[in-house]
């Protein structure tokens, strides 16, 4: 029996699903990562769990009590929205100790609590300051403080580090795995960025258009993507995305994009599952695109179309044979617009996706 | 081109000189007239040459110099008109706040009465108020409510709590959700929520709401002056009398208008730090 448990939870808006029959099990202790593109249904989702939000269909199992129709005061979550709930007519002290007067608990009982919490979440300096004051990452531990001060059974966190500059929200985002694993709690954490949401989550779920696409960790989910979709979504920089058409050869596999011709030695089973002659969706990394000066008997050769500098690496496209390519620059290699390269593709990285349901399969 | 600069610079002074006069020589005149004797209320200089405080006495002890001032009757002393204005300015705008909030937040948060109900509001305001006026005075009479407080009262609020509900609903609106539904998961009830989250975070509101309306309260003359008579008359309506059946009397109306700018001059220095927060509300640090 899992911690929590969400049974296919539907939710309709306007005739639209938001969600779409979500199913996820989240075990004691655990934080679970939601990424999702805006827009993909990850605060509804959260919304249905706390009980903001009325599902059209499903349940809610919480600690193997269906909690679907309890009122959200009565389920023991607290959650810490997008928009840090710290109100800013008041301290950084009323706004954390505000869930516990609400329980009307001994104002000596709310001081010991609260301070315990801002010694945790090292915010201690500016209980007595107004949110004014507060810089954006101390903003959200107050928010975040409020949110643990009630000891809830199950933390939600949707989006907290949205509004942090990326610096910060790196840094807080490793700092939050750190605090859950040191208290324990349940947690679960929905962010726009899968990177992030790979740093933070023991497992992770990908969200798009209000379906949870796969489920996993990181490691599975960045090399072995369920769809294209998932694939395009936590790549970055950008995929290359090409059609082509793919031929088997004894127990080779042939690909043609255009005029690039690829081979990759293949098993049985994924002969089984693959059509000669017929066009797939090739996909591959900029990350997995050999770029070098000099020609290799794998190679084409290309032009350097533009060069972008993404900090520590550098992104070039580059035209071969009337492709535009996008490919990682191994480190030193400096190039400039117009230079001609070669360029090899790593068979053994590429993946096949079927054109019509954009299923992986290989 | 040095020319042009003080030229174009020379001309944008002038014409702020010409609309501070046009909007101050009318109050420096109210003020200077406020002291002048009688001999001097029609001259044409500012500065009284025989400062008098006659002009204040007489507002409260109109027997003493009525004659001298060339008065054919005697004006009630203005001590029961301004307690009238307070009351009745001061009750309609509480009134009108407390009831615009609630319905600002039904208007913000579930949407009631809908998007047209709450642009209804607004259609008492886009009338002249003398089309209304002559109706609502055939009701006060059934109702026996015409020259009563509790009349003006009623009228005052009901017509101001427009202003009241689409004030307040810009501040409730700048309120993000998130902030309820987190009280709401820890356990409060929409009461709750309603007074210890919005409440406290919109009161620069209600100090905005609340002065706005109470000067269209202080300053009402139409409705004043057609639903009272002697018992609920307020200041403006007071103010009006000095010149008309019983003589011109300019000083004593210079002298009044002054003391009834003194409260909302005052009101609004009070609240002078509220109305700053109020207009920058609505802070979220990203």
């Amino acid at each position: 029996m899992a911690f929590l448990e969400i049974k296919n939870i539907s939710k309709k808006y306007r005739g639209r699903y938001a969600l779409k029959n979500i199913n996820l099990s989240i075990e004691k202790g655990e934080i679970l990562s939601i990424a999702g593109p805006p827009g993909s249904g990850k605060t509804t989702l959260l919304k249905i769990v706390a009980g903001l939000v009325k599902p059209d269909e499903g349940s809610i199992v919480l600690e193997g009590r269906d909690i679907t129709d309890t009122p959200p005061h009565l389920r023991g979550i607290s959650m810490v929205f997008e928009i840090p709930p710290v109100y800013p007519d008041r301290t950084g002290y009323d706004n954390i100790a505000f869930p516990l007067r609400l329980k009307g608990l001994p104002e000596n009982e709310i001081k010991k609590r609260v301070y315990e919490v801002a010694e945790l979440l090292g915010i201690k300096h500016i209980l007595h300051r107004k949110p004014e004051t507060f810089s954006g990452g101390e903003y959200q531990r107050v928010a975040l403080a409020r949110a643990l001060v009630t000891n809830p059974t199950l933390l939600l966190l949707d989006e907290p580090l949205k509004s942090l500059d990326a610096k910060i929200r790196e840094q807080m985002s490793i700092w939050l795995k750190e605090l859950q694993r040191k208290i324990g709690v349940t947690a679960i954490y929905t962010t726009h960025d899968p990177l992030e949401a790979f740093t933070v989550g023991t497992r992770t779920a990908i969200l798009i258009g209000g379906e949870i696409k796969q489920i996993g960790d990181p490691i599975d989910i960045l090399e072995k993507p369920s769809m294209l979709e998932v694939d395009e979504y936590v790549s970055i920089p950008a995929l290359n995305i090409f059609t082509g058409r793919v031929e088997l050869e004894d127990d080779k596999l042939k690909v043609i994009i255009n005029n690039v011709f690829l081979e990759k030695v293949i098993d049985k089973t994924l002969r089984e599952r693959i059509e000669s002659g017929k066009e797939y969706i090739i996909a591959l990394r900029p990350s997995d695109i050999k770029v070098s000066t000099s020609p290799s008997p794998h190679s084409f050769q290309g032009r350097v179309l533009l060069v972008q500098y993404l900090g520590s690496r550098t992104l070039a496209s580059i035209e071969v044979n009337e492709t535009t390519i996008r490919a990682i620059l191994p480190r030193g290699l400096r190039v400039g617009e117009g230079d001609i390269v070669y360029v090899e593709l790593d068979v053994d990285r590429m993946r096949i996706y079927d054109p019509d349901s954009k299923i992986r399969i290989a | 081109m040095k020319w042009g600069r003080i030229v174009v610079t020379s001309l944008k002074y002038i014409i702020i000189g010409v609309f501070i006069l046009w909007v101050l020589v009318p109050v420096a005149w109210i003020i200077t007239l406020a002291f002048k004797p009688y001999q001097e209320w029609r001259v044409a200089y500012f500065i009284p040459k025989q400062p008098t405080l006659d002009n204040f006495i007489v507002l409260f002890k109109p027997e003493v110099f009525t004659g001298v001032m060339g008065a054919t009757a005697i004006v009630e002393p203005v001590t029961k008109p301004l307690i009238n204005s307070l009351v009745v300015s001061a009750l309609a705008t509480v009134l009108a706040v407390i009831v615009g909030f609630f319905s600002a937040y039904g208007a913000s948060r579930y949407n009631t009465p809908g998007p047209f109900g709450i642009f209804f509001t607004l259609l008492t305001r886009m009338l002249p108020p003398a089309t209304f006026v002559t109706p609502i005075m055939v009701y006060y009479a059934n109702l026996g409510l015409l020259d009563t407080h509790l009349g003006l009262i009623a009228l005052y609020s009901s017509v101001t709590v427009t202003y009241a509900i689409w004030i307040l609903k810009g501040f409730i609106d700048a309120i993000p959700v998130e902030w309820e539904e987190a009280a709401m998961l820890e356990g409060a009830s929409p009461t709750k929520v309603l007074f210890k989250v919005v409440l406290p975070l919109v009161r620069p509101g209600l100090v905005v709401a609340g002065l706005f309306i109470f000067l269209l309260n202080w300053t009402e003359l139409l409705f004043a002056l057609v639903l009272t008579n002697i018992n609920a008359v307020t200041l403006p309506v007071h103010i009006s009398k000095y010149v008309g059946a019983v003589g011109q009397l300019y000083g004593p109306q210079a002298a009044l208008a002054l003391i009834g700018s003194i409260v909302p001059v005052t009101i609004g220095y009070i609240i002078q730090k509220h109305l700053v927060t109020g207009f920058t509300f609505g802070m979220v640090r990203g």
